[in-house]
């Protein structure tokens, strides 16, 4: 199984080193950010400028509770094993992991000490997930209205 | 004191790096072409990375709380620093209309600082956020213009907000 990890853009040590020592690492390529931790058995990288590619070869992502990594997979109708970051000073991605559960948009293991179990649970747990399905953006028109008015473009124009 | 404005209509998207920036993306690709064609955009950012391809410019500000440690003296001297060096910029040289923040807190100076100057402030709260306020959606609350949310929950917290659905 191939496991792509992305932890965005803030390090997440716990998970990479979760990741490395489990028995997925040799099938599992990681973007670890500017984190110290460097896997040993795994493959890994600090940044690229896309990781589309990596994506589309992965069997499962596994990435952290990043709400832009998240959304982005989801509206491609990938269902991600997500891990909240909680080694941020700030602790909010716990948020967005406990809706994910709620909703069963992904797979959410809440502590990285979790990952390797529920990698092996992933493909029973995704057949419980169910499709993305929130209401988007509606707001375009009042939007642009209100930017021609501040910018004083002319309606009749 | 005569202005040496060489910007005209501009728009200050302030905004963090990673999905802080998407979310201004997306708020971006949802102008018009008429609009888009009209105005400047400018994004006022705490990231590194380069994103001409979507602003018409980017200018940085150093952050005030780094994500794993706790703010320090230093940090916050930079970030007073460098954020006051925005709100000069664009009051020497930009007719700012409009401020768009989508967080996070390091967006306080620079928005606060373009209402100031007479643009008209937009805050959208972080998608990420269900439960609890996010500390720039607390403070901004208070003095934009106009408030959205993503998640409709969110109204409870922010009752005078307008739910506009997910970015």
């Amino acid at each position: 199984m191939n496991v792509f990890v992305t932890v965005g853009t803030t390090s997440f040590n716990p998970l990479v080193k979760a990741i490395d020592n489990g028995s997925f690492a040799d099938s599992a390529l990681i973007q670890i950010a500017d984190g110290d931790y460097q896997p040993v058995n795994a493959r890994w990288f600090n940044f690229e400028p896309g990781i589309q590619s990596h994506i589309d070869n992965a069997d499962v992502v596994v990435c952290h509770a990043g709400a832009g990594s998240i959304f982005r997979l989801l509206e491609q109708g990938i269902v991600p094993l997500v891990v909240p970051n909680t080694v941020r000073r700030d602790k909010h991605q716990l948020e967005i992991a406990r809706w994910l559960k709620q909703k069963r948009y992904a797979v959410v293991a809440m502590d990285p000490a979790e990952v390797n179990q529920k990698l092996i649970d992933y493909p029973h747990e995704k057949l419980g997930c169910v499709a993305f399905c929130e209401k988007r953006f509606f707001y375009q028109n009042e939007l642009n209205e209100l930017v021609r008015t501040r910018l004083g473009i002319d309606v009749d124009s | 004191m005569t202005k040496n404005r060489t910007h005209s209509a501009t728009i200050v998207f302030i905004a963090g790096e990673g999905g802080h920036i998407e979310q201004a993306r997306r708020i971006l690709a949802s102008f018009t072409c008429e609009v888009r064609t009209a105005s400047h955009c400018v994004l006022i950012t705490d990231s590194d990375a380069h994103h001409h391809d979507t602003f018409d410019e980017c200018w940085t500000v150093e952050t005030c709380a780094p994500k794993h440690r706790s703010s320090s003296f230093g940090d916050l001297f930079t970030y007073a620093l460098s954020s006051a060096g925005c709100v000069w910029r664009m009051a020497r040289h930009y007719d700012v209309r409009m401020a768009i923040v989508t967080g996070p807190g390091f967006a306080l100076v620079p928005a606060l600082g373009a209402k100031v100057l007479g643009a008209h402030l937009l805050v959208f709260e972080s998608w990420s956020r269900f439960e609890y306020r996010s500390n720039c959606g607390k403070v901004l609350y208070r003095f934009a213009n106009q408030f959205f949310v993503q998640h409709e929950q969110l109204l409870k917290l922010y009752p005078k907000a307008t739910w506009i659905g997910l970015l």
